[in-house]
């Protein structure tokens, strides 16, 4: 049994390979937080900061735009995610059929194409398609489903402009899902399926009481985490319509963005990323217990 | 005997070595640098950049100027943050309407006390437009100038029997109606309501309100005074021309001014509005289109925004001499003359517009015309933070385009939004 001195020194050693990353993690991640949350208290434009309490909160009680852009950050995560899930379990599925490995790949490596583009330039592309002349209407135009002399700007119509960006995230990244979801599909014992083929269940009963729960683990974790990468969404918005027509696609990040550094209110716009911190931490508390429970 | 021969060596290699040091030092020391931060270099091309860059260090052999290029998009937050992260260059581009906000946040610095050592006829070329002062104090010299005015296709005009621009409101209307024909892909213009960025008052509503005869600011109040009646028949004249006679390719909230110059580059669209910028920007696009510049059509009476791109002395600068050296041969009549050979953009000083070659180069005509106008307006430097009001009175004309609210009613909101910018930046 080793010596209390000994585990005492072996814990110095451990803790001391440690340090370089806590450094980073204190100047990238504490450092930057506790200025945000310092900051919310005050009303700041970089050039004097006055201390107002709980001023800037009051405030953004009041504040139409932010919860008009609260609530279609909500509307843009649980569209994404939802079609992402539906999209990405579907083609999982196909995938999973019996093919041809050759096909398999080949499948699999095309439809991740956009997972490997940046968000920016994804959203360049689609707003080159989406354009009154672009693709999309011409195609719609062949199909007989709109004159495209009157075509719609997806981008340029309040109706449209938030579904459009939205079309754009659910496109770069289902591939995400639809891989993670086909790894959990190849790990489902097959006995599992012979058994209930030797019950005589059906295949929708098969995907229900089968499939569906030994996916579980894997769907909550990337829903979660899906949930956290397109509420704090920021490009896709930015890039496509800059949250406008008239603040119809404005999201959190966008809002906070141009608070901070359009009307130079950077104690109101940390108040307003505190609030969008909030939901993400409780987000992000429900992942780490999984994860750690998992661990266990 | 070798251990003596040895160190003898050694000396020498030691000594050469710390020589050739102290020289290198020395040169150094002498030598100054001036960082530039600005985003022409992808506008205009390295290779001008270069030319500029050796024609300055040729006048001025003791200073080297280094040009940070950074694109336009985003420029303006990105020297915010530059400026909190201790990093700002030493001499910074602006757009006019960065001015008050960048000086409010105590990034640039008067030049007040530099022009004071200068001789007395310093401005007497750069026409007083180009040096308006804010809060009292000079903080800016300028690099090019230039103000809206119409572009427009001359082959699209010919083929609709047209030989003339539009001259007045109606004409335009008339003309446009004639230039817009769907089916053929073909519109009047590209009108652009684009949310971000918010620069496309400049080109569509501003000079609209001018030529209305109201106008942006009241001067003696510094209250927004656009959302009179003559303001409201701007814009409901703008509306009636996007909505009813449909003479703007769609898209208007999302067209921007790079939709706009492309669509005009593609030779479908009869007319822009457009600054001298524009020149060099076609001539990239579509070398081969044809097209010619008239000034804006009058309404009540004529105007346009005079606009231009500056130079600015940052808090953060190093070597403030020499990087007021740069700002003043680049304002100067030589810096001038290259920048504007090479940029094809509009010179700010009149000596240079007085130069042979510039004079030859008809296209400015239009420009040079409309700035000698008293309805030629820069609002921008009385405009405390000009992106944040642009913004507000992009979304409230984008109201009314969608029908939401009545020109009246957006243009009263806006006003609201403009005082309260106004009272808290007393």
């Amino acid at each position: 049994m080793p010596s209390f001195r000994n585990r005492f020194h072996d814990e110095i050693l451990a803790y001391s390979f440690l340090w370089p990353s806590l450094l980073i993690l204190v100047a990238l991640l504490i450092y930057p937080l506790g200025e945000v949350i310092r900051l919310s208290f005050y009303d700041s434009n970089l050039q004097r900061e006055t201390w107002v309490g709980l001023g800037n909160y009051a405030a953004l009680m009041d504040d139409p735009l932010f919860w008009q852009a609260f609530g279609q950050t909500v509307v843009f995560t649980a569209a994404s995610v939802a079609l992402h899930l539906v999209i990405g379990l579907g083609l999982a599925l196909l995938l999973n059929m019996q093919l041809n490995e050759t096909f398999r790949s080949l499948a699999r490596g095309l439809l991740i194409v956009p997972w490997l583009l940046a968000p920016t330039v994804a959203g360049m592309i689609w707003v080159l398609m989406l354009a009154p002349f672009g693709v999309f209407n011409g195609l719609l135009a062949r199909l007989g489903f709109i004159d495209i002399n009157f075509a719609t700007s997806w981008l340029g119509d309040p109706a449209t402009a938030l579904g459009s960006v939205t079309a754009m995230n659910v496109w770069r990244a289902f591939p995400f899902f639809m891989v993670m979801l086909l790894a959990g599909l190849q790990a489902i014992p097959k006995h599992l399926y012979e058994a209930a083929d030797i019950d005589g269940a059906s295949g929708l009963q098969k995907f229900w009481h089968i499939t569906l729960p030994q996916l579980r683990g894997v769907i909550t974790t990337i829903v979660l985490l899906d949930s956290i990468w397109t509420f704090r969404a920021f490009d896709p918005v930015f890039v496509m319509t800059g949250g406008g027509p008239a603040h119809s696609s404005e999201v959190l990040a966008t809002v906070i963005y141009f608070d901070g550094f359009q009307k130079l209110r950077f104690g109101y716009a940390s108040a307003e990323a505190m609030v969008m911190f909030i939901v993400l931490f409780v987000v992000s508390a429900i992942y780490v217990r999984r994860t750690m429970s998992k661990e266990h | 005997m070798n251990n003596r021969r040895g160190s003898v060596w050694l000396t020498a290699v030691a000594t050469t070595l710390a020589a050739s040091l102290a020289m290198s030092t020395s040169s150094v020391a002498q030598q100054r640098e001036v960082r530039w931060n600005q985003w022409k270099g992808t506008e205009v091309g390295e290779k001008f950049m270069s030319e500029l860059k050796a024609a300055f260090e040729k006048d001025h052999p003791d200073i080297t100027l280094v040009s940070v290029d950074a694109p336009f998009t985003g420029f303006h937050d990105r020297a915010i943050v530059q400026h909190q992260a201790n990093k700002l260059a030493d001499v910074l581009m602006v757009q006019v309407d960065w001015v008050a906000e960048f000086a409010d946040l105590g990034m640039i610095e008067p030049l007040d006390d530099l022009i004071a050592k200068e001789p007395p006829e310093f401005f007497g070329n750069i026409p007083s437009a180009f040096h308006q002062k804010w809060r009292g104090k000079q903080y800016y010299l300028p690099v090019e100038s230039g103000s809206v005015a119409l572009f427009y296709n001359t082959d699209l005009f010919a083929a609709a029997g047209l030989s003339d621009p539009p001259k007045t409101w109606d004409e335009f209307a008339e003309m446009a109606r004639k230039l817009t024909d769907p089916e053929k892909r073909q519109f009047a213009v590209t009108a652009t309501l684009q949310s971000e960025p918010p620069t496309n008052m400049t080109y569509d509503i501003y000079p609209l309100i001018l030529q209305a005869g109201g106008t942006l600011i009241d001067a003696e109040t510094n209250k927004a005074a656009f959302n009179s009646p003559e303001g409201v028949a701007a814009i409901e004249w703008y509306v009636e021309r996007v909505n009813k006679d449909k003479i703007s390719v769609p898209g208007v909230l999302s067209n921007g001014e790079k939709e706009k110059r492309a669509n005009f580059a593609s030779g479908n669209i009869a007319m822009m509005f457009e600054g001298p910028w524009g020149i060099a920007i076609q001539r990239q696009l579509n070398p081969n289109l044809n097209y010619k510049i008239a000034p804006l059509p009058e309404g009540k009476t004529t105007g346009t925004m005079v606009r231009g791109s500056l130079n600015t002395l940052t808090a953060q600068a190093k070597d403030k001499e020499a990087a007021w050296t740069f700002l003043k041969w680049l304002s100067g009549p030589r810096g001038m003359a290259i920048w504007s050979k090479g940029t094809g953009a509009l010179p700010a000083r009149t000596d240079v517009m007085n130069e042979e070659w510039f004079k030859e180069k008809t296209e400015f005509a239009a420009f040079v015309s409309q700035m000698e106008r008293p309805t030629a307006q820069s609002p921008f430097l009385v405009m405390p933070n000009a992106v944040q009001m642009n913004k507000i009175m992009t979304t409230e004309v984008q109201n009314v385009v969608q029908g939401k609210k009545s020109a009246k009613e957006a243009l009263d909101d806006a006003a609201a939004e403009w005082n309260k910018i106004f009272a808290a930046t007393k």
